[in-house]
């Protein structure tokens, strides 16, 4: 390989990264990057210091034997298997409590039932059991809000590992693309007409980032 | 003054068991007159083909959430004063003062549902 052509394909390398998303950049091209300064050494400037030669060298066998590493840790499987089937569990999960709250709810109104039967005292003693029961069944709701985070959460990991796979160059960026549409595509049929107000949703709050009630009842009279 | 236990009351909730719980708790407090709906859309359109004396509902639904239900209860002539209480899980400050804006009546956090019954009652 001439001089000129060491130099086209160095430059032809690093065009290709400046065009393209800089901090996208994958190991792949900075593997390239690296291969043509070497290769450009070795034929074009033998006399170069030799030390500066052996630390290429020793960057682009790094990069590679990291790539190899992260690799046999499969994050293809990651994605492809282990997140879904999670995403299925947590859906389950919901079903599952939602099923033993109507449960609890109809054992409760029945016990309301035989309440109204009884009247006097007792039956204000039972309504107030039952109210209870009530409130704590509103928890099916809250935790089905609290795993519909996990689930996007889970989806989010499953676009870093993605684009993990990409700067591997694992997957053909056409494929990766496509399947990162296919994924909004059903985001967006589920959100169907999201809106601006959308973004203020975060659903239940962690005890410590949240207001209680009685600071929400002093902010609403203090809003007039 | 009084309050007429048999006034239609609306409540709307994506979550079935929710809604279950918010009609047993209100047929507790004597009001048995409740009709429900699963979102916004639902929402609307019943309170546009009956009369109802309180709109309950939540704020995370889809297609139409509880804080664009407001806004167009708000914005109808017939409705702007219906009482509309907001019983969600989002107890963020911003949302408390972006539905007292769009006209909210009340706002209560779930679970807060003694709040809920303190309300009714009154």
């Amino acid at each position: 390989m001439s001089s000129n052509n060491a130099e086209k394909d160095l430059d032809t390398e690093i065009t290709g990264i400046q065009t393209g998303d800089i901090q996208r950049a994958g190991a792949k091209e900075i593997l390239g990057v690296v291969n043509s300064i070497i290769e450009g050494m070795n034929r074009d400037i033998p006399s170069i210091d030799v030390s500066v030669r052996e630390d290429l060298e020793s960057l682009a066998s790094f990069i590679q034997s990291t790539k190899r590493e992260i690799l046999d840790l499969r994050p293809d499987e990651i994605s492809d298997e282990h997140l879904p089937a999670a995403s299925v569990e947590l859906d389950a999960i919901v079903h599952a409590t939602e099923q033993a709250t109507n449960s609890i709810m109809e054992a409760a109104e029945q016990i309301e039932e035989v309440g109204d039967a009884v009247g006097g005292e007792m039956a204000e003693k039972i309504v107030a059991a039952t109210t209870q029961i009530y409130e704590a069944c509103s928890f099916q709701d809250i935790t089905g809000q609290r795993i519909s985070k996990v689930v996007g959460a889970l989806r989010e990991i499953e676009e870093k590992i993605d684009d993990l796979l990409g700067a591997f160059g694992e997957t053909d960026p056409s494929s990766r693309e496509a399947r990162r549409e296919e994924r909004e595509k059903e985001r967006a049929e589920k959100r169907q007409d999201a809106v601006a107000d959308g973004e203020l949703l975060e659903g239940p709050q962690l005890p410590e980032n949240a207001i209680s009630q009685d600071d929400i009842d002093s902010l609403f009279e203090n809003l007039g | 003054m009084a309050v007429d236990k048999n006034m239609p009351i609306l409540i709307v909730d994506d979550y079935k068991t929710m809604l279950r719980i918010i009609r047993n708790l209100l047929k507790q407090l004597g009001f048995d007159n409740v009709e429900e709906a699963t979102d916004g859309t639902a929402a609307l359109q019943k309170l546009r083909e009956s009369e109802f004396k309180l709109v309950i509902s939540d704020w995370n639904m889809e297609p139409m959430t509880g804080i664009e239900l407001l806004r167009e209860v708000r914005a109808d002539e017939n409705m702007k004063k219906l009482p509309f209480i907001m019983v969600t899980a989002e107890s963020k400050t911003e949302n408390v003062v972006i539905a007292k804006e769009a006209g909210v009546s009340n706002y209560i956090v779930k679970p807060a549902i003694p709040s809920l019954c303190r309300l009714a009652r009154e």
